[in-house]
């Protein structure tokens, strides 16, 4: 049992860390821009990974100036969530090879810290969002362009833009990490309570010896 | 009785109003569906692509013109022999398109034959090549940007006519030098010669020429790489209209290009002017002429590279000479006036007749056979039409759908505009057996020649932004370098500003605007126009152009975008500043930032 629990565990953190590797390169975020000159293949996209902000930026600057939007050219976002997801990919791992108890609290504070860097982030977004079309430049060209929010997710019309905002395959692959520490975590609990030992190898015994995980 | 009798004569006078209805209404009924039909062959719904595109020559406009088939709409004008102030073309003295041009004659064309470069036997996309008949000339347009590329004067040349590229591998293109003239330059016209000029199809160099006595009409190639075809008239060497018509024959000059190469390898030849000419008296072979009704025109080789056909202009038929003996095997007769001669691939050939102002479709097997029923359909096109040319023709693969006939005169076809009228084109179904005059369209002057090429064989090559070249003035690194009195100001420009947005010189100095535009989308082209200076020149994205002019009296001179690009488009501008001599001069590209009295431009 400590056995197989404790596979099961370097798996989920294995698989866990590989998707946040993975999410590293892959989009959390994407934003579509839609307007009658710039239609179908031509709509303006905007892709966010945790380390950067590509697309269309520069065209999207362009048309931006005239209602005085400032475009960054970097989110602050990018500045640390790579390093936060690489930090919880190790963590996870080492995380795994704590005895049950221990790794039941990790893992689940893990999975608990890794929501809130994401909410973190969504929330620099969010402000992000409202300060670019809010924080405005007054004397702007273009008139008549009322203050607005782009959207975080779903669909609004901005001047002559449809735009569509929706999650990337980052977002997916962050939030199944997340259900992958969690369950990490509660499987651990879950032996204990099945099992109805106290754990004293997990709190007393001594580290098991790495040939007892042999594989 | 009575009552049948009645009944009969009613049931005669019911058909007999029947019939009435039946003969003009029915005709007229006829006549629209048709009308529809043929309508929705050529539409072409908004934003739908067509399925080619028909390149015409633009003749004394010194252009092509690029027409999308079926919808015949125009949708460029390439320049090429002349200037075009509104693209910026060739207007700028010191611009690399005018130097271009200026550098190899006048600044005028006229431009006959448009040439696609091929491979295996179709169109591959890379090159279009046209002549200037009235100064010698042949030029390159790249079809990824639709641009002249290169222009080159022909040696020994004057009035390059007819132009074809050597096949199957067009190493060579070959232009028929039809106006004849003494190669030394003497005006003595029993020196007079012509030349078929055999020129490097990627550099333009004339690489060698074969010499005649008469003048080189339309030129053609055979397919197997043996022979090239022209024809030919006033083999009297005559200079008067009459004296060109006097003999009964004229001739099929056929080239035998392996044997003029192995000429000029073996040092046989007369250098004139630099370039390596065979007599064809020193080489046997290289130069057959086969004898064709007087002042023959169009010469044309059939698709599978069997026949030449000799279109007879003057006689009323067409000479089919075997493209491999070199023999006359039939001549058909057609119509009056033959001019040229297309093909569909399914062994028929489409003669134009500018007398009978007809297309005629014959069969070109039962021609040879001798067969009575060679034609196979006329239609009436409007008027007196020049060249004619199907879809593919001058492929091994032409596509047999359309076929587009280029007319001399439009006599009240379209809305009256005055006595110069436009030149007009009709473009012909000729899938069926029977031909089917779908649409006309008119043109600018004017149009000799078409070529088409499908939509497909360009798809992935046509270029929708500029590379940027690595010498290219980057956004945020514009610069103004002064060198005594010459100015280069190294300039960017995106929506909805130059940068910089004012520059300062002395009356009389020499400025060189190096305009990079630093947009990433496609279409949105800038143009750079400097108020009273004659100055326009429009930058596509990615692009770069260079111009150069002197500056004029002292005072404030507008530079402004000339191509409608943004909300801002009117605000798109800066000033040129001429001061007096004695003032100081600022080279600051953003005076405005260094708390000068100059009103920032910038709304960031």
């Amino acid at each position: 049992m400590n056995k197989s629990r404790f596979i099961f565990a370097i798996a989920a953190a294995l698989v866990a860390g590989g998707l946040l590797a993975a999410s590293l390169r892959l989009p959390l975020w994407h934003m579509r821009m839609e307007a009658p000159q710039y239609h179908d293949q031509e709509a303006l996209k905007v892709v966010v990974t945790p380390g950067s902000l590509r697309g269309d930026i520069n065209e999207i600057k362009v048309l931006n100036k005239y209602i005085g939007v400032t475009v960054p050219d970097t989110l602050p976002q990018t500045q640390w969530l790579p390093f936060a997801l690489g930090i919880t990919a190790i963590l996870g791992v080492v995380i795994a090879f704590l005895p049950g108890r221990s790794r039941c609290i990790a893992a689940l504070s893990l999975a608990a810290a890794l929501c809130a860097a994401i909410l973190v982030a969504a929330g620099q977004a969010q402000f992000q969002m409202y300060r670019i079309g809010h924080d405005r430049n007054r004397h702007a060209a273009l008139t008549g362009v009322a203050d607005f929010t782009p959207p975080l997710l779903g669909n609004r019309k901005l001047a002559q833009f449809e735009l569509e905002s929706r999650l990337g395959l980052g977002s997916f692959a962050i939030a199944s990490a997340v259900a992958l520490y969690a369950a990490m975590g509660l499987t651990a609990r879950k032996w204990k309570a099945a099992t109805g030992r106290v754990t004293n190898e997990a709190f007393v015994a001594p580290a098991p010896h790495i040939s007892d995980y042999a594989i | 009785m009575k009552k049948l009798l009645s009944l009969t004569s009613l049931v005669a006078a019911a058909l007999t109003l029947a019939g009435c209805y039946s003969d003009s209404d029915a005709k007229k009924e006829k006549t629209a569906a048709q009308n529809v039909s043929d309508a929705q062959r050529v539409y072409v719904a908004p934003g739908k692509l067509d399925d080619y595109y028909a390149i015409l020559s633009g003749g004394q406009s010194g252009s092509v013109f690029v027409y999308g088939i079926p919808s015949c709409r125009l949708i460029k004008e390439v320049p090429i022999f002349e200037a075009r102030a509104g693209l910026g073309y060739a207007n700028n003295p010191s611009s690399e398109s005018y130097n271009r041009l200026h550098d190899s004659g006048p600044m005028w064309g006229d431009t006959h034959h448009p040439v696609l470069s091929q491979t295996g036997g179709r169109y591959d996309g890379r090159w279009l090549w046209i002549n200037d008949k009235a100064n010698g000339r042949v030029a390159k347009i790249d079809l990824r940007t639709f641009e002249t590329v290169a222009i080159k004067r022909v040696t020994n040349i004057q009035g390059a006519h007819g132009l074809a590229a050597y096949l199957p591998n067009c190493k060579y293109l070959f232009v028929n030098g039809e106006l004849e003239h003494d190669l030394d330059d003497s005006t003595d016209a029993s020196k007079y010669h012509s030349v078929i000029a055999f020129v490097d199809s990627d550099t333009l160099e004339t690489k060698f020429e074969v010499l005649l006595t008469g003048n080189a009409d339309i030129a053609s190639s055979g397919k197997d790489g043996r022979y090239v075809f022209s024809t030919m008239y006033n083999t009297e060497n005559a200079v008067t209209s009459e004296g060109m018509i006097e003999r009964d024959q004229d001739a099929v000059a056929a080239i035998d290009v392996p044997l003029a190469e192995k000429a000029i390898a073996d040092g046989k030849f007369t250098k004139v002017k630099g370039v390596p000419v065979i007599k064809p008296e020193d080489v046997p072979g290289v130069l057959t002429l086969i004898p064709v009704p007087k002042n023959p025109h169009g010469c044309n080789v059939t698709p599978d590279g069997k026949y030449v056909l000799a279109s007879g202009k003057l006689s009323p038929t067409v000479t089919i000479i075997d493209a491999h003996t070199l023999k006359v095997i039939a001549e058909p007769e057609v119509g009056l006036g033959p001019l040229h001669t297309t093909f569909d691939g399914r062994g028929n050939a489409y003669t134009s007749l500018f007398i009978d102002s007809q297309i005629v479709k014959w069969n070109i097997e039962k021609a040879i056979k001798g067969e009575a029923d060679y034609i196979v359909d006329r239609v009436d096109v409007h008027y007196n039409v020049g060249h004619t040319k199907a879809a593919g023709a001058d492929t091994s693969y032409p596509s047999g759908d359309w076929l587009i006939s280029l007319n001399k005169l439009s006599k009240g076809m379209y809305l009256p505009v005055g006595p110069a009228m436009p030149e007009s084109q009709e473009l012909i179904d000729i899938s069926g057996a029977k031909m089917h005059v779908v649409a006309a369209f008119p043109s600018l002057p004017e149009p000799h020649d078409a070529v088409f090429i499908p939509r497909q064989t360009l798809a992935d090559k046509v270029a929708q932004t500029y590379e940027v070249a690595p010498t290219a003035t980057k956004l945020g690194e514009e610069k103004i370098v002064r060198n005594g009195n010459k100015l280069d100001v190294y300039m960017t420009c995106i929506r909805s500003k130059f940068v910089p947005e004012q520059f300062e010189t002395h009356p009389g100095d020499q400025v060189t605007i190096h305009l990079t535009n630093v947009e990433t989308v496609r279409d949105m082209t800038h143009g750079f126009a400097l108020t009273d200076h004659g100055i326009n020149i429009a930058v596509d994205p990615g692009q770069t152009q260079v111009v150069t002019f002197t500056a004029g009296d002292k005072g404030t001179y507008w530079y402004y975008c000339t191509w409608f690009c943004s909300a801002l488009h009117l605000e798109m501008r800066g000033r040129m500043l001429v001061k007096a001599p004695d003032q100081v001069l600022s080279d600051s590209i953003n005076p405005a930032a260094e708390g000068k009295s100059t009103p920032a431009g910038s709304y960031e």
